[in-house]
């Protein structure tokens, strides 16, 4: 915990968690376009101290970003531009005391084959895991 | 395309030849309205083939306002830099984005092969300007509104060009926001005619022009005349008789309606006050912005003084809207109203979502019943039960019920079978003119001499 006024850039930590709907295509396989996003967020997302995990499941995307509050925005921001999904919706915006995917700039588990990196679910990831295939389940019956 | 659209290295938007970086918005990163609008103006030039056609691109965030009075400031200029850095990211090179107003922007597209790339853009911003934006912890939706005008079809000039804008922005607006509208002369000749109608509207009370029929309402107890509903009429030099359908709405829009409410508050007292028969009321319909001033009660008691009306002949009709929108304040001119004698009708009641009951804390006289239920309380049974069930209330909260609208002989019937105690509608008459009334009331006289010389005969 820190006290007012003192909080280090390091401290405070921000989580923000959505899902989207991914945009076909034709032209792309959505292998490919998984392996381009994640080789992005693996590239960018270390050297802002951004860390989370991707979710793909039916044509839907769930994302949590955990980092400092400004490297965070900044990354949604980049994503909601983003053609190939649409359909956000954000979930969570919060400030946690510790992060729950600290070990992955991106991990990504899908009912697709993917880049490795596929999540094992560590115990402090698994609420926000959880949140993330609820909300793919809860939105599928949305728009079919 | 359908790849990431650019963002952090978007297109500059100083791509026009004048355009110094002193000429864009600091906050937004976009034109400053001067440097747009001059950009639009020398690109304004018809030659002998008609010039070369661009497009405008009219754009306002829709919930713009709601963000800043709810987040604050700070979190409101976060927002629109981030519309900005969107906006850079969706234009082309070329298009030239500024921003002219608070929350509006305006961009030109000069390259135009087609009017689709126009209807291109507009719904590229309109869907990414729909996305989520993480502002300080906060995730704020906005979404947008797009006009879009074609020169030199829409118009030729600079100003003309962008008020052609405006005007489908309005237009999407108006239809629900969130979309686009290409502008259309037909809207440039509606905001013509409304801008006429509103300036008719502004001196119609100083020109006189306005005047109050009268609608008669019966005591179905004992069949005679109980009184008149006042109801406002605009006599329009070239239009002749406005109906208040036609104008009201405006009139509460551009804030008239207030002291044209004032006006039938007065002129209603005055000629209520020169009819022969002083058992005679007068109904007035108070609207929701005269019912949330403060000052409505000391109208009511200056054109009561003015006029020599006692209280208890003059009722004020109110909606439970009026009465809901602001209910505490609304309790209280009841309220204060109620100790001048006067009393308190509820109109149009059935067509709100609330019950009696909700409002049994406000000092009602009588319940007016939609006309919407009396149409067809003769042919369903639904109408006449919901009939039945607000007079019997009514009657035990010690209201009197009047339907509204009876035009025939079967709904009356209904109407006395399930308990209401007044009636009103073309069965009995039409709203007449202030000079019929007096003829209308010895009318009345007459019958009712007639129906006592039967029942004594
Ligand atoms: C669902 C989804 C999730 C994404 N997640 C990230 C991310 O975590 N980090 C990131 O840098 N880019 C992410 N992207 C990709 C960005 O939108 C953008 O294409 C990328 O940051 C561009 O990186 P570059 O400038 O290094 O090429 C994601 C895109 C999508 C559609």
């Amino acid at each position: 915990m820190s006290t007012p006024g003192t909080t280090t850039p390091d401290a405070a930590l921000r989580r923000v968690i959505y899902v989207s709907h991914a945009v076909a295509d034709p032209a792309q396989p959505m292998e490919a376009v998984i392996g381009s996003i994640l080789d992005a967020a693996r590239r960018n997302n270390a050297r802002t101290g951004v860390t989370g995990a991707l979710l793909y499941s039916q044509r839907r995307f769930a994302q949590v970003l955990e980092g400092p509050p400004a490297a965070v925005e900044r990354i949604f921001e980049t994503i909601q531009c983003d053609l190939r999904h649409d359909h956000v919706t954000v979930l969570e915006v919060s400030s946690p005391a510790t992060r729950a995917f600290g070990d992955w700039s991106m991990a990504f588990a899908g009912d697709i084959k993917a880049a490795p990196g596929d999540i094992h679910p560590a115990a402090p990831s698994e609420r926000v895991l959880a949140i993330l295939q609820q909300a793919i389940r809860n939105t599928e019956a949305a728009t079919a | 395309m359908t790849h990431a659209a650019p963002t952090a290295a978007a297109p500059s938007v100083a791509t026009d030849d004048l355009d110094a970086p002193s000429r864009t918005d600091s906050l937004t990163g976009l034109l400053q309205r001067d440097a747009l609008l001059d950009a639009l103006s020398r690109r304004c030039v018809t030659g002998p083939g008609g010039g070369t056609p661009f497009a405008l691109l009219a754009l306002d965030l829709d919930r713009f306002k709601a963000v800043n009075d709810t987040l604050g400031h700070p979190v409101g200029d976060a927002l629109l830099r981030a519309v900005g850095r969107r906006i850079r990211g969706a234009i082309r090179g070329g298009d030239l984005a500024g921003r002219i107003g608070g929350d509006e922007f305006a961009i030109l597209l000069p390259q135009l092969t087609a009017e689709a790339e126009a209807t291109a853009l507009a719904a590229r911003l309109v869907e990414l300007l729909a996305r989520p934006f993480l502002l300080d912890g906060h995730s704020v939706v906005t979404g947008c509104s797009v006009g879009i005008a074609v020169f030199p079809t829409d118009a030729q000039e600079a100003d003309a060009l962008l008020r052609c804008a405006d005007l489908a922005l309005y237009q999407a607006k108006a239809e629900g926001r969130g979309d686009q509208r290409r502008f259309q002369p037909v809207l440039r000749a509606r905001a013509e005619e409304r801008r006429r109608m509103e300036a008719d509207l502004r001196a119609a009370i100083g020109l006189g022009q306005f005047e109050l029929h009268y609608q008669p309402h019966v005591d179905l107890g004992t069949g005679a005349l109980a009184g008149f509903e006042a109801l406002l009429r605009w006599r329009h030099p070239q239009r002749g008789l406005v109906p208040p359908g036609e104008f009201v709405p405006l009139a509460e829009e551009i804030g008239l309606i207030v002291p044209i409410g004032e006006w039938v508050l007065r002129t209603a007292c005055r000629e209520a006050a020169g009819w022969p028969d002083a058992s005679l009321g007068v109904s007035v319909n108070v609207s929701a912005p005269q019912l949330a001033r403060r000052d409505l009660a000391a109208q009511v008691r200056a054109a009561l003084a003015a006029s020599g009306l006692a209280p208890h002949r003059l009722e004020l009709e109110v909606t439970e809207t009026a009465l809901l929108h602001d209910a505490s304040t609304a309790l209280a001119t009841c309220e204060e109203l109620r100790a001048l004698g006067v009393r308190i009708s509820l109109d149009d009641f059935g067509t709100g979502y609330s019950s009696l009951t909700q409002l049994r804390s406000f000092p009602l006289d009588r319940v007016k019943i939609d006309r919407s239920f009396v149409s067809d309380v003769a042919t369903r049974a639904e109408s006449a039960a919901i009939v039945r069930a607000v007079a019997g209330l009514g009657a035990s909260l010690g209201l009197r019920t009047t339907a509204e609208g009876v035009e025939t002989a079967a709904q009356l019937d209904q109407l006395v079978a399930n308990g209401c105690t007044d009636a009103q509608g073309f069965l009995f008459s039409r709203p007449v003119p202030a000079a019929e009334v007096l003829a209308l009331i010895a009318r009345s006289k007459r019958q009712d001499a007639a129906a006592q010389g039967r029942i004594s005969a």
